[in-house]
């Protein structure tokens, strides 16, 4: 590839050199550029234009919702039997508040665990890990974010679930919590898959900003006599806070849009897990909004159904853009407010 | 050399000429087909294709599935040329153009978890299950357990005629689990001793346990009699008339041979 630019650059040259016809050369040189900036335009506006008709066009889809019945279905708590009496007729009530809790918890679960997980194994790959096992660990774990959504769902399904089953479900479990269907699937099992296809993503971006931190810090905390483990605690690590930060809100930006793995174990029903039940919670079944947009699909014929999944789709995409766009914010406040410098900026 | 090239030209268009002067009906038929829809047709969908391949090597018959409303919605769509319900339609999917033709009759079975001690349940035990009425498994003749009830959602063919039958006019209650498939119950139900759900007959099999209804068992042989009440029509559905290879692909479905495959899954029309 790059033999083969050099070959071409160079009888370029040569033919220029040859006809010795200098004034071609600028004319030429800038057609090519104006024409590469219209394209690259061109491609940038097709990038950019492409967010924005998406909203226009789920928001869009959700409008008819909106004009029948407000803003009830966000707080509304009844998704089953809803969907069942808009399948009948014409009906545009619903109420979509378990699946956003469901959302929230599973969203939230999983970050705490992929940061604490994290948060180890970045400190880990960039600075204490020893540089022989670094590399091959690193790869093993920017290829763990390669892993399509359902393979985990399938493990989660098949190994977890019942796993889950056997070892804390007891028939006394069962008789005290009778009102909730205990089968193993719930938001214990959707939380530790869900840890596991965000990690990658925040591993890599959180390994990233502690390489980022200048060399420097870590001889200033050796230099005072702090070990090399409080130099990363005490130093380094809140020097990164920034760059992490901004890490775990894309991790949770991941998560709140997954469907199919969080489907498949999640444990099929729009429930409102309580912490009132203590650890049971976490064996509480759930639905998602992105589960319920593929579970309720089959349904998607119906006007009034149709436009609520897509209302559905416009909350996941809103909430998932302003993550987005917070990630930079926290990114850039944090790193003004604690002054740190690259090596660059010295 | 040149002379030769061009007689053996000629005889080739002569060829083509005849080959397409011939009526239709001597002609092998070719070409593809698509179905997509009702998990409960698609088992004997796929049966039906193959034998139909095998019968006109040239024709590709593809089946999917995807729920009844995906399937209706399919082939209105013009994605498919063939959706597969196992509801009736709808008059506003009438009104779109959808026809249904009926190619087999199914038994809706209520299955239970081998564990389960219960093996007969009144339609009104089974509507107080599903409505939420009835929550302990003790109070059926079982185990002193709580009942985790397994549906479909919302667009389900099955969860359609399992309202018909069983439910009257009230809903599935809130509490119970649904899942897209006919598949995904069963295998809801294989794993958990306090389970209860509802699939097409062909999907009875040795993981679970087909309840008796008021204590008519689920059999073939009781569905093909009538004692076993809760049997609905399955369809083929197409956008107004179908095309002449969809045609006879449903024609094959309803004719002896054909019928006699449905046989091995669900019942016969007649």
């Amino acid at each position: 590839m790059g033999g083969t630019t050099g070959a071409t650059a160079l009888s370029h040259a040569e033919q220029v050199g040859m006809d010795g016809l200098v004034g071609d050369g600028p004319l030429r040189r800038k057609l090519e550029t104006s024409i590469a900036k219209w394209l690259l335009l061109l491609a940038s506006v097709i990038a950019a234009s492409t967010v924005l008709l998406l909203i226009v066009f789920v928001v869009g889809q959700a409008i008819p919702l909106i004009q029948h019945s407000g803003f009830s279905w966000l707080w509304g708590m009844d998704w089953d039997v809803a969907l069942q009496e808009a399948f009948s007729e014409e009906i545009w009530v619903f109420g979509v508040l378990p699946l956003i809790v469901g959302t929230l918890l599973t969203t939230t679960g999983a970050v705490i665990m992929a940061g604490v997980i994290g948060m180890g194994a970045s400190v880990f790959l960039a600075e204490l890990g020893p540089k022989r096992i670094r590399r091959p660990v690193e790869t093993l774990v920017r290829l763990l974010a390669g892993v399509p959504s359902v393979v985990f769902g399938l493990i989660g399904l098949t190994v977890v679930v019942p796993w889950v089953q056997r070892t804390f479900i007891s028939d006394e479990l069962l008789l005290k919590y009778s009102d909730i269907p205990l089968d193993g699937s719930g938001l214990g099992v959707a939380i530790i898959v869900l840890t596991f296809m965000i990690l990658p993503f925040f591993v890599t971006v959180a390994t990233d900003s502690l390489r980022a931190v200048p060399q420097r810090y870590r001889e200033g905390g050796l230099a005072i006599g702090l070990s090399p483990w409080r130099t990363v605690t005490r130093i380094v690590i809140p020097a990164a806070t920034p760059g992490v930060t901004a890490g775990l809100v894309l991790a949770a930006a991941r998560a709140i849009g997954e469907a199919i793995a969080i489907s498949m174990v999640g444990g099929a029903l729009a429930f409102i897990p309580k912490i009132s039940d203590g650890p049971v919670m976490l064996l509480s079944p759930l639905r998602t909004m992105a589960a319920a947009i593929v579970e309720n699909g089959e349904t998607m014929n119906v006007a009034p159904i149709q436009s609520v999944l897509f209302a559905l789709a416009a909350v996941l995409l809103l909430s998932s853009l302003s993550l987005s766009l917070l990630a930079r914010v926290v990114f850039a406040r944090l790193q003004r407010r604690m002054g740190v410098l690259s090596d660059r900026e010295i | 050399m040149k002379h030769s090239k061009m007689w053996s030209s000629t005889v080739a268009t002569v060829a083509v000429a005849l080959a397409l002067a011939l009526p239709a009906q001597a002609m092998a038929l070719s070409g593809s087909l698509k179905l997509s829809g009702s998990t409960t047709v698609q088992p004997v969908a796929s049966r039906l294709a193959s034998a139909f391949h095998s019968k006109n090597p040239s024709v590709r018959v593809a089946v999917a599935g995807g729920g009844s409303g995906v399937g209706i919605k399919d082939v209105l769509a013009g994605r498919v040329n063939i959706g597969m319900s196992s509801r009736n339609l709808t008059s506003s999917e009438k009104s779109k153009g959808a026809r249904g033709y009926a190619i087999a009759r199914d038994a809706l079975t209520v299955i239970v978890s081998p564990k389960n001690r219960v093996s007969n349940l009144s339609q009104a035990q089974i509507k107080g299950i599903f409505t939420g009425k009835i929550t302990n498994w003790k109070q059926v003749g079982g185990a002193n357990a709580p009942i985790i009830g397994c549906g479909r959602a919302a667009g389900s063919g099955t969860l359609d005629y399992f309202k018909e039958a069983f439910l009257g006019t009230s809903n599935q209650s809130s509490r119970v689990k649904t899942y897209s498939s006919n598949g995904l119950v069963r295998s809801a139900v294989a794993g958990n001793a306090n389970a209860i759900g509802y699939v097409g007959m062909a999907y009875d099999n040795s993981s679970v346990k087909g309840l008796k209804v008021g204590g008519i068992s689920p059999s073939i042989t009781n569905a093909r009699s009538g004692k076993y009440r809760y049997v609905r029509y399955l369809y083929f559905v197409t956008k107004g008339s179908p095309s002449s290879l969809a045609n006879a692909f449903i024609a094959y479905a309803r004719s002896t041979s054909g019928q006699n495959i449905v046989a091995t899954e669900y019942l016969k029309l007649k």
